[in-house]
């Protein structure tokens, strides 16, 4: 298979899915430390599976299907363990600076993106990845289908709960 | 179609599901379309702005790495522990000068009574009985 024959040179593999894998675990976990030791965890546990990878479907819904899966049991464990240290990441990291826009309109800008950032951390877990790799993963509905375990009917309905609930709080925050 | 989107119809359409009649409508409809777009700009800034964010991601290390650390630290308290459990500690010494001293403190209290003729408080009654430098 030409999928699974991908995974054959790990150290490319893992050159281009780190940074991806990195960056949805932080949209989810929204701490820096626990995301990298989370895409650490995801190769890792990709590279023992590797022999058992049969390519239905790309190396890339499958990487994200194992991220959500440890993003599900880290947020679950996450409960058990309030003791422990994070590095938390916050709006002023988003925050996109363009210097073409008035003071007041970057202003604006960045008070909308706040509260889409907001938004989303508040979210229920399966509405929140949903739309995180819809919106910031560009994925569409099946591979997120693939990469979720949910039938597409329900990652819609996910979907459109999350868009709701987020522009409900952007609404809120004078758009 | 004659009103605005609704809610659920707005979701549907950042969605990517887009029916005849939604599409009709907002190619129409001024004011849903420059929500539409405003909204669609929005997540736009938010996916850039994720991706900003984690542009630096840290280099990835050798998963075990971490670990090595409390391992070292885990296995040097089982050795402590063991060698505690192995050889406990020792009583300590007992001092042998003041043990022989007192040894030979107490050979002469022995030797000092085998050496009388007659117990203690007998003594002055055979001071009387037998003259000096006269044995019985």
């Amino acid at each position: 298979m030409e999928r699974a024959a991908e995974l054959t040179d790990f150290d490319a593999v893992v050159a281009e899915y780190w940074p991806r894998i990195y960056r949805f675990a932080l949209g989810s976990l929204r701490d820096k430390g626990a995301a990298e030791s989370l895409a650490q965890d995801c190769l890792l546990k990709a590279w023992k599976a590797r022999d058992r990878f049969r390519g239905e479907a790309s190396v890339s819904t499958w990487l994200m299907q194992i991220a959500v899966n440890l993003i599900r049991d880290r947020i679950r464990n996450r409960r058990l363990q309030f003791w422990k240290r994070t590095t938390e990441a916050s709006v002023d990291d988003l925050i996109v600076a363009d210097g073409k826009s008035s003071p007041e309109k970057a202003a604006s800008a960045r008070q909308q993106l706040a509260a889409v950032w907001n938004a989303t951390a508040s979210l229920p877990e399966r509405q929140r990845t949903v739309f995180l790799l819809r919106f910031v993963e560009d994925m569409d509905l099946l591979e997120i289908a693939a990469a979720t375990g949910l039938s597409e009917g329900t990652v819609k309905v996910h979907l459109f709960r999350a868009l709701q609930a987020v522009r409900a709080k952007v609404k809120g925050a004078g758009q | 179609m004659s009103e605005h989107l609704n809610d659920r119809q707005f979701s549907e359409w950042m969605a990517g599901e887009r029916p005849e009649e939604l599409v009709a409508h907002v190619g129409v409809c001024v004011a849903c379309r420059g929500e539409v777009a405003r909204f669609d700009a929005l997540l736009g800034s938010f996916r850039e702005g994720v991706r900003s964010m984690s542009a630096e991601a840290p280099v990835i290390r050798v998963p075990t790495a971490r670990w090595v650390p409390r391992l070292v630290l885990a296995g040097a308290l089982a050795a402590l522990l063991a060698a505690i459990t192995l050889y406990p500690p020792r009583p300590a010494p007992v001092v042998v000068a003041a043990v022989e001293v007192s040894d030979l403190v107490l050979f002469e209290q022995v030797n000092a009574q085998l050496a009388r003729r007659v117990p203690g408080a007998m003594e002055p009654l055979a001071a009387l009985t037998w003259p000096e430098g006269k044995s019985e």
